[in-house]
């Protein structure tokens, strides 16, 4: 059959699921999946930071969550595993995350570098004893992991009989075939478009700069971050930069779904030492992970919009309200994502949080619900208006303890002519019938009767009335 | 199983099939295109032809059409809340909207999650909102009141009142789910295929008249088998997957291959949501996926210029080029000149010699600007062909929850090459496997009830 090229890819589609990536031992990526823009170069990484240090088995796993490593944030488990000698597939499964506002990654939680967590087909039980034993633990860790295992060996093995029982041949040169047409398709997908070249500045509100020179010709992209700040309290690592970077490209060129060596030998990345992009250990990244991330990918739809500028299309509100409860055993986590900018002829869409029940959060902490809704927005109007953000008004009926983080560059940037800002995220306290904005990021116990409004962000407008 | 005639009616979205069981075998079974043959009339002259043999029971599988779905088809339907929680469907799911906005309304009422009431409700809010109801005539009604399920008490004052205005009222059912948004947005599902539940039961109940009285035709679930109404129609979106799950199955993976759909059914795992294009509904059923790879996907040259499948299903409506009057090629086209597809039921004497023509100067058309340079348009066929068996038997290997695999349904037989090296799988040639699971089943749970 001449179709090798369709089946591999669709076998691709098939058996990666949320965020993850099959590599060969030789270190050429066959795909990236996911939906967050870190994954596409810290799937990458993980995978040759393991191979450096660990000699992988057809069915070992190796397990990390340290950000130099490969990591994202602490509470994302990094699986690597050897399919078979020369497979490797990586992925990334999430534990409850929690708004973690500390000074180094130490003081985050949990810090594993890569772990062998199987071998010759045992698990590693002294490491997980290891693992249970330290205090930032968390709770049925140990357990979870021991599933992942479970599930990840069952997957594997599905893998190798699909191949095989459909007779399919994974050659060498049908991998170079299939990572050569995609570096051809996604050439030509940008060198179709426009070419030109730009600059960003971005301020966080924490004081680091970040500034982006954008260079696309003959379908080629040039990232230079000379400039970039050294990192305050904001520090993203060197893989999560070039995955955020590649993701937005390849989604605003439209080719996510041929994330592999191919693709990512369109994009050249220049960064000076020591800037906050290639955050150094022990620097914290909760903070980089979540809103350094959503500011790179401002930078970067900033920086498109600029030089295609006949398909302008207002910025999103790509960092989304992180507020997280506590109250006795129980903990949460509400992420208000924000709304998406507006373009020409369509206005932004709506933010929509992810499914949770009110009645269960009731029953579990002592808050009351009085308003959840689509934000009334001032900003982001035009002829197109921004996608609004969301709107949680609570009250707590006891004390309970909260922390949050909001969208870190309120320095709005300068936009192209024909958008408009959208609003802020913003968190409000009203208590005692005085009312106060509180600050972007923070932790801190309310009483009982303090009644809390979270807002997300809206996108930008497009067109000026 | 006591020896019976048992009737099987199984209603997708664009087919429906018949099968006429003695003692759980096939007396006389049959298929119709939905787009071309009425339902009623179909069904009527089906046990018209075998009158001779009664059924004691008929077992019904009904899965709406998807786009019958939006409430803009079906009816406008109102949704009362708590007040500010009016956008809380709508806010927690997609971005398809499941409410009308015009058509939201709210209640300044409390119930606290301890079932205490901090505001209560009045009636005099109530019969505002009734009364604007009647202005825009909208006759049904959904009651989303938090906490309801723990103490019910003004959801039961609100459903008295609207109730006495001739409003049909819907509220969730109590179920041991904690999660409202499921529960909710079944709710509202249910409220918005009400109508059209209603409309199909009357064809299939009218087409019965005389054969069989109403106790004895019975509207299947997902869950297990049990009888649904108007009001909980959701239920029986899974209905026959479910059923070819417990026929087929005994605790194996089934694999159906349907003109509509590729269904990857798991015959011991149950899901109890349906992740549907709104979010999230509150749905058991059997573990069940529809695979990437479907019957009328359509053909387009892809990033590398070369042949392939796109992720964009074309409905019966028109149809597979093959049938004449559809414009673009899809999967199925590919297998236009098999002899066993033009002889399967629902598609005899419908293959239009035109249409298959046409496939294959728009295969040939795209092959002149494909980078394959391969304008052979019976290689090409032959190799998308092959590239259609591979992915199906790639996916069903990787979705494989037991090791015994049981592939069944009208393209079983055409795809049964896929599967022929491995020994673990077997190909089942029942055409008409849905509307007869949907008869075992259903008799078997009534049995079980009795």
């Amino acid at each position: 059959m001449n179709y090798q090229l369709e089946l591999l890819h669709s076998l691709l589609k098939d058996f990666l699921h949320g965020e993850s990536a099959l590599l060969t031992t030789d270190g050429e990526v066959l795909a990236v999946r996911g939906s967050q823009g870190v994954s596409y170069g810290t799937l990458v990484t993980a995978a040759t930071t393991t191979s450096k240090y660990l000699k992988l088995q057809e069915g070992d796993i190796t397990l990390l969550n340290d950000p130099y490593s490969g990591g994202t944030l602490l509470s994302d488990m990094t699986f690597i595993m050897a399919v078979s000698e020369d497979l490797l597939w990586v992925t990334r499964r999430s534990l409850p995350e929690h708004v973690k506002i500390a000074k180094s990654v130490e003081e985050e939680g949990l810090r594993i570098p890569p772990t062998p967590l199987r071998q010759k087909n045992q698990l590693n039980e002294m490491i997980l004893s290891a693992m249970q034993a330290h205090p930032a633990c968390p709770g049925r860790l140990v357990d979870w992991l021991k599933e992942q295992c479970q599930d990840m060996t069952v997957r594997a093995q599905k893998l190798l009989e699909a191949i095989e029982l459909t007779g399919f041949t994974v050659t060498a040169d049908l991998i170079e075939n299939y990572i050569s047409l995609s570096r051809k398709s996604a050439t030509q997908k940008i060198s179709e478009r426009a070419s030109g070249e730009t600059r960003v500045d971005i301020v966080l509100d924490s004081g680091e700069l970040l500034r982006l020179n954008m260079e696309i010709h003959d379908g080629r992209v040039s990232l230079d971050f000379s400039g970039t700040s050294a990192a305050k309290t904001v520090a993203l690592t060197e893989s999560a930069t070039y995955g955020v970077c590649f993701h937005a490209l390849s989604r605003y060129y439209g080719f996510e779904d041929l994330a592999n060596s191919g693709s990512f030998s369109i994009l050249q990345i220049t960064k000076p030492a020591g800037c906050w992009l290639i955050g150094k250990y022990p620097a914290a990244t909760y903070k980089g992970m979540t809103c350094g991330a959503a500011a790179l990918q401002t930078a970067m739809e900033l920086a498109l919009a600029q030089i295609h500028s006949k398909q302008e299309k207002a910025l999103s509100s790509h960092c989304p309200l992180r507020f997280s409860l506590r109250h006795n055993q129980h903990e949460t986590l509400l992420v208000l994502s924000g709304g998406e900018g507006a373009q020409s002829g369509e206005a932004g869409r709506n933010a929509h949080l992810p499914s949770f029940s009110i009645e269960q959060m009731e029953r579990d902490f002592p808050v009351k619900f009085h308003r959840v809704d689509v934000r009334h927005s001032t900003g982001g109007k035009g002829t197109f208006n921004g996608g609004r953000g969301i709107v949680i008004k609570l009250e707590t009926r006891a004390e309970v303890e909260a922390a949050w983080m909001t969208d870190l560059t309120l320095h709005r940037p300068r936009l192209p002519k024909h958008c408009t800002h959208g609003d802020p995220c913003e968190v409000s306290l009203e208590f005692d019938g005085a009312h106060k904005t509180l600050p972007v990021l923070g932790q801190q116990k309310f009483s009982a009767g303090a009644v809390l409004t979270l807002c997300s962000g809206s996108g930008g407008g497009f067109g000026k009335d | 199983m006591q020896k019976s005639v048992l009737l099987g009616v199984s209603v997708g979205e664009s087919f429906a099939e018949f099968s006429l069981l003695s003692d759980s075998k096939p007396l006389a079974q049959k298929r119709v295109y939905l787009s071309r043959e009425n339902l009623k009339q179909s069904l009527q002259q089906f046990v018209g032809e075998h009158s001779a043999t009664t059924p004691a029971h008929a077992f019904v599988s009904l899965r709406l059409p998807k786009k019958l779905l939006n409430y803009e088809l079906s009816g406008a339907v109102a949704h009362i809340t708590t007040e500010g929680f009016e956008h809380w469907l709508d806010v927690c799911g997609t971005n398809n909207a499941l409410t009308n906005k015009d058509l939201l309304f709210s209640l300044h009422e409390r119930v606290l999650a301890d079932g205490r009431v901090e505001t209560p409700l009045k009636a005099e809010d109530l019969e505002a909102i009734a009364a604007k109801l009647k202005l825009v005539d909208c006759k049904k009604v959904c009651l989303h009141l938090l906490h309801a399920s723990t103490n019910p008490v003004h959801e039961n004052q609100a459903r008295e009142v609207l109730q006495s205005h001739g409003l049909e009222v819907f509220v969730p059912a109590k179920t041991d789910n904690p999660d409202e948004v499921s529960r909710w947005r079944r709710n509202a599902l249910n409220a918005t295929i009400s109508s059209v539940f209603a409309e199909r039961k009357a064809e299939i109940t009218g087409a019965l008249d005389g054969v069989l009285g109403e106790s004895q035709i019975h509207f299947l679930d997902g869950a297990g088998g049990k009888a649904i109404s108007a009001n909980s129609a959701l239920d029986g979106l899974f209905a026959a997957a479910s059923a070819l799950g417990y026929d087929k199955g005994a605790g194996h993976d089934v694999l159906y291959l349907g003109f509509e759909h590729f269904l990857f059914i798991s015959g011991k795992e149950w899901d109890s949501a349906w992740q549907s294009p709104w979010g999230a509904v509150e749905n058991k059923h059997r573990r069940c996926k529809e695979l990437g790879i479907q019957p009328t996907l359509g053909i387009a040259l892809n990033n590398f210029g070369r042949f392939d499948f796109t992720s964009q299903q074309e409905s019966w409506e028109p149809g597979p080029m093959f049938l004449g009057r559809g414009q673009k090629p899809t999967l199925l086209d590919l297998w236009a000149e098999n002899a066993k597809l033009g002889k399967l039921g629902g598609l005899e004497d419908r293959l239009s010699a035109p249409g298959i023509q046409r496939f294959k100067n728009a295969l040939f058309a795209l092959s002149k600007i494909s980078q394959t340079r391969d304008t052979d348009v019976g290689h090409l066929t032959k190799e998308m062909q092959s590239l259609t068996l591979q992915r199906i038997a790639m996916e069903s290997y990787l979705e494989r929850r037991s090791s015994k695999l049981v592939v069944t349904g009208p393209l079983a037989a055409v795809f049964a090459n896929a599967f022929k090296k491995d020994a673990n799988t077997t190909v089942d040639n029942d055409e008409y496997s849905e509307s007869a699971a949907t008869a075992r089943w259903g008799f078997q749970v009534l049995q079980g009830s009795l």
